[in-house]
């Protein structure tokens, strides 16, 4: 059985857990509930015909208060940096989580996970600087963990990438 | 380790460690059980089989050996719904050990913090999308759940009005750059505790804020938020005072006067330019109540009080006479200890 480590990055109340909980259980609940330290959870999914298990750390948010600790990303084969598209400054948080992951564990195979498409109108982030991180060669998806839009699509892109890698 | 006495380690052992259910397992280099034991049941975990990949039995330490450093600490697992651990993982000569150690209610303590942090954080960045509404279009309509099309809305609020006392015969005496930087460390001290209790800083009025509680969603009723508000205003305003305090020997102290009831609200909008308008008679009684209220007193209308929940004990009953009513106004006053 090939297992594949996978984190959820990105700054707090992003909707780390609630992709996680949408792409596992397929259940999405309205209220936030804040994560302290890690959830690991596990998906069972047939790639090519091959059984992959993947291992889904949901690890807190950065806020003012803490930074992640680049020590629990250590063994992760891909990287998911989720960005809320109603709040721009956690593209920031999320570009920022990017380079110190980099730094920590190396390149893995990653995507920008543009998270609340199910406020589009709300969004602080406009196509423009969505199109210009895939000009630069940047996998992005926008998601809803709450539709579940692109939830599926985005995962399965990751395990992908990270089967080629 | 320090030589502690028995009975010291005896204890600690006893009540430091026993209640944190410790559990242990020890592996080898290429990360198979060699042994285990301590509080397996009470972490709810089935006991590993001798060999077997730790990964197999702990989900988490998929991908973590071998170890670059000699150890490593992860806070606040969540190995069950209801069951979370900080691991350590660190390097004996055999291979690894790993220790967990229970830490539910750790996390549940984090959490209560955390969630209220994020709370606050988030309804701070909400607020500062209202404070932008003079600059992006369709803004304040989405926040603030109005529509820019009819002509208002009837809604239920709470108004509070506070006011420096005294600030402006107090400026004239100062250096206008000195008036200026005392008046915007008493108006941050207003307008953070509005911000903090989930409510909207509508005017900054010369020396004295207005908000406007009952329009972001809360578990609280307006008059309640208005009141833990004005609360929070006098706290901050009295630690501003200390540490004013021997630095031009004036105490300055604020004033609150809050109302509640009906209003007309909308926005209204003149080119690329929105301002939020509030109408109703709440407004004209929060700011005879503002105006008569003393330093360091906050006075509320008859709407407040009834829904004032756990402060009404805090009030006594006042009798205002106001200009232009035909009988006095039935309000509550509250006197800051300060």
């Amino acid at each position: 059985m090939i297992k594949k480590k996978i984190c959820m990055l990105g700054a707090f109340a992003v909707g780390k857990t609630s992709l996680v909980q949408q792409y596992v259980h397929s259940i999405f609940s309205e209220k936030y509930h804040t994560t302290v330290g890690v959830k690991v959870d596990k998906k069972k999914i047939s790639l090519n015909e091959r059984e992959i298990d993947l291992i889904l750390w949901d690890l807190h948010g950065e806020d003012g208060f803490q930074e992640v600790r680049m020590s629990y990303l250590r063994g992760a084969s891909g990287c998911f940096y989720v960005i809320d598209g109603t709040r721009r400054a956690t593209l920031d948080v999320a570009l920022d989580l990017r380079k110190r992951a980099e730094e920590a564990i190396g390149a893995v195979p990653f995507i920008l996970v543009f998270n609340k498409w199910d406020l589009a109108q709300e969004w602080e982030i406009d196509q423009r600087t969505v199109d210009g991180f895939q000009q630069k060669g940047a996998v992005v998806m926008k998601t809803s963990a709450k539709t579940g839009r692109q939830v599926e699509e985005a995962f399965r892109s990751l395990a992908e990438m990270m089967m080629e890698g | 380790m320090p030589d502690f006495p028995p009975p010291i380690v005896d204890y600690m052992c006893a009540h430091l460690w026993r209640d944190k259910r410790p559990a242990y397992f020890l592996m080898d280099r290429q990360g198979r059980v060699l042994d285990w034991g301590g509080a397996l049941d009470a972490l709810r975990m089935a006991p590993p089989k001798s060999g077997q990949d730790i990964a197999d039995t702990l989900l988490f330490m998929e991908g973590l050996l071998p170890l670059d450093e000699p150890s490593l600490r992860l806070q606040c697992v969540k190995m069950k719904p209801d069951i979370s651990v900080d691991a350590h993982l660190f390097r004996i000569p055999e291979g690894y050990g790993l220790l967990l150690v229970d830490a539910t209610c750790k996390e549940a303590d984090l959490a209560r913090f955390q969630q209220k942090a994020h709370e606050l954080l988030l309804l701070r960045e909400k607020h500062a999308k209202i404070i932008d509404k003079h600059l992006g279009k369709g803004l304040a309509e989405q926040v603030l759940g109005l529509d820019l099309r009819k002509p208002g809305e009837r809604r239920s609020i709470t108004i509070l009005l506070a006011d420096i006392r005294s600030f402006r015969p107090y400026a004239k005496r100062r250096d206008p750059w000195r008036a200026f930087q005392v008046l915007h460390g008493y108006l941050s001290a207003m307008i953070h505790a509005v911000v903090d209790e989930g409510g909207v800083v509508d005017k900054i009025i010369g020396d004295g804020v207005m908000a406007i509680f009952g329009i972001l969603p809360s578990s609280l009723s307006p008059a309640v938020q208005s009141l833990n508000t004005a609360s929070r205003i006098l706290e901050n305003i009295e630690s501003l005072v200390q540490e004013r305090a021997g630095m031009d020997g004036e105490r300055l102290h604020v004033g609150i006067g809050v109302a509640s009831g009906e209003v007309v609200m909308g926005i209204l909008a003149v080119g690329e330019r929105q301002t939020l308008n509030v109408i109703g008679d709440c407004v004209n009684v929060a700011t005879c109540l503002e105006n008569r209220a003393l330093p360091g007193q906050v006075i509320i209308d008859r709407a407040t009080f009834d829904g004032a929940g756990p402060f009404q004990k805090e009030f006594t009953p006042v009798q205002l006479d106001v200009e232009g009513m035909t009988g006095p106004l039935e309000a509550f006053a509250w006197e800051s200890a300060q």
